[in-house]
């Protein structure tokens, strides 16, 4: 794939296809597929070409329907950037990836607080299956703030947010405050700055609309959304958690075309009876 | 038989998978290899060659150098870990106390299973360098 990349632009057509051969996500179950590695070597091929027409590319092979492989095209996204400083990110598609990152972020901090308070180790397991998806998203979010923003400083600006400390948070925080334009700022500020998942959700909720009202709801979401992993999770819980809604769910999800969801949505019902 | 998931959720205790995101594991769930042993086997005797690193689901494991005992291996925890780090034989040998059920990850297919997945590596790594900023922590502490 690095000989590939000696090719240049002439290569990049063939490196796109790689990237959307299958159509299936790269965290899929078959850990041995080639297809993933070859998928993965694609990217990192376009990130050593570096021109514009791999930001091209990159941007367009994005696809929500496809979160593993999409996150993957972020960090070659922000290599192009290191790579190359003179490339040029189109501010308007980057804000529109950045919002549905935003969403997202929003969408499992939702989640994460309408989780019951059980003690089993299902719901443990969800509950940190989300939590990574939070700081997933998160990072989504810096990245790509620092495709259109001084790039350093957003780094910088992750590290303090993300350490703990109160005054680094603080520090990134006004940063953000300062460096980003008016509709950035409306709607990642608040959502970051919250003290509290509620004060989070009622600022996500003005962008994005009505939040999530209940556990079962928050199942439906995870269930009809494209993450495999989460499904499964989301499916284990389920015989901890059960409710007349989940346990229609569950004949459904033994029959999922995911094998790991197929597989755990059938233990959980012979689990359950 | 353990699911996946199930898989899952006791290999997140293990020590040096502890910075290995849940969906990471769910790849080493898919080389984890679950086995029953009765009590008096021995898993692998001293200076075996190290090929597998375990993590007892059910029963009692014993760590004995001869009759020298090192470690009671029980529910939840791993014995024989670094042998997917290295090359050297076992130090000590593991012989069942009570039947057991143990997962057991091979070196060969977690060496591949690094090779395609460099966040696993990132999170093993990050769980090995805790171990030694914990090392030099304690030692600093003296």
């Amino acid at each position: 794939m690095t000989a590939l990349a000696h090719f240049g632009d002439r290569a990049v057509l063939e490196l796109a296809a790689r990237l959307q051969s299958p159509g299936r996500d790269i965290h899929s179950r078959d850990i041995h597929s080639r297809d993933i590695r070859s998928r993965t070597r694609a990217a990192r091929a376009l990130a050593v070409i570096a021109t514009p027409l791999c930001v091209k590319t990159v941007l367009d092979c994005l696809d929500p329907a496809q979160p593993g492989l999409e996150y993957q095209l972020l960090k070659t996204l922000s290599k192009l950037r290191n790579r190359e400083s003179g490339l040029v990110f189109p501010a308007e598609r980057v804000r529109a990836v950045l919002r549905r990152a935003t969403c997202s972020y929003w969408e499992f901090v939702q989640i994460q607080a309408l989780l019951p308070a059980n003690e089993g180790e299902g719901t443990a397991l969800l509950s940190r299956a989300v939590g990574e998806k939070c700081e997933e998203n998160l990072k989504r979010i810096f990245r790509l703030l620092a495709l259109i923003h001084p790039a350093q400083d957003l780094y910088n600006a992750y590290l303090g947010y993300v350490s703990g400390n109160r005054a680094d948070g603080g520090s990134a925080i006004e940063f953000l405050e300062n460096v980003l334009p008016r509709a950035e700022r409306e709607v990642i500020v608040p959502l970051l700055d919250a003290t509290t998942p509620g004060l989070a959700v009622e600022a996500g909720s003005r962008h994005f609309g009505t939040p999530l009202a209940d556990f079962d709801q928050a199942v439906a979401h995870i269930l009809q959304g494209p993450d495999p992993w989460l499904r499964a999770c989301v499916t284990y819980s389920l015989a901890e958690n059960s409710t007349p809604a989940t346990r229609a769910w569950l004949a459904q999800l033994a029959e999922d075309a995911d094998p790991l969801v197929r597989e755990t949505a059938m233990a959980v019902v012979i689990r359950t009876g | 038989m353990l699911t996946t998931i199930e898989k899952v959720i006791a290999l997140q205790d293990v020590d040096v998978f502890s910075q290995v995101s849940t969906e990471e594991l769910g790849y080493l769930a898919a080389i984890a290899v679950e086995e029953t042993h009765a009590a008096g086997t021995t898993i692998y005797a001293e200076r075996d060659p190290a090929d597998s690193m375990y993590q007892v689901i059910d029963g009692r494991v014993r760590l004995h150098r001869g009759d020298l005992e090192i470690n009671i291996a029980g529910v939840g925890e791993p014995f024989g870990t670094w042998a997917l780090f290295d090359d050297e034989v076992r130090v000590s040998a593991a012989t069942v106390l009570e039947q057991a059920r143990v997962l057991r990850v091979g070196k060969e297919d977690f060496i591949d299973l690094l090779a395609d997945n460099v966040e696993i590596t990132r999170g093993v790594l990050k769980a090995l360098v805790g171990r030694v900023r914990g090392l030099i922590g304690t030692i600093g502490a003296r």
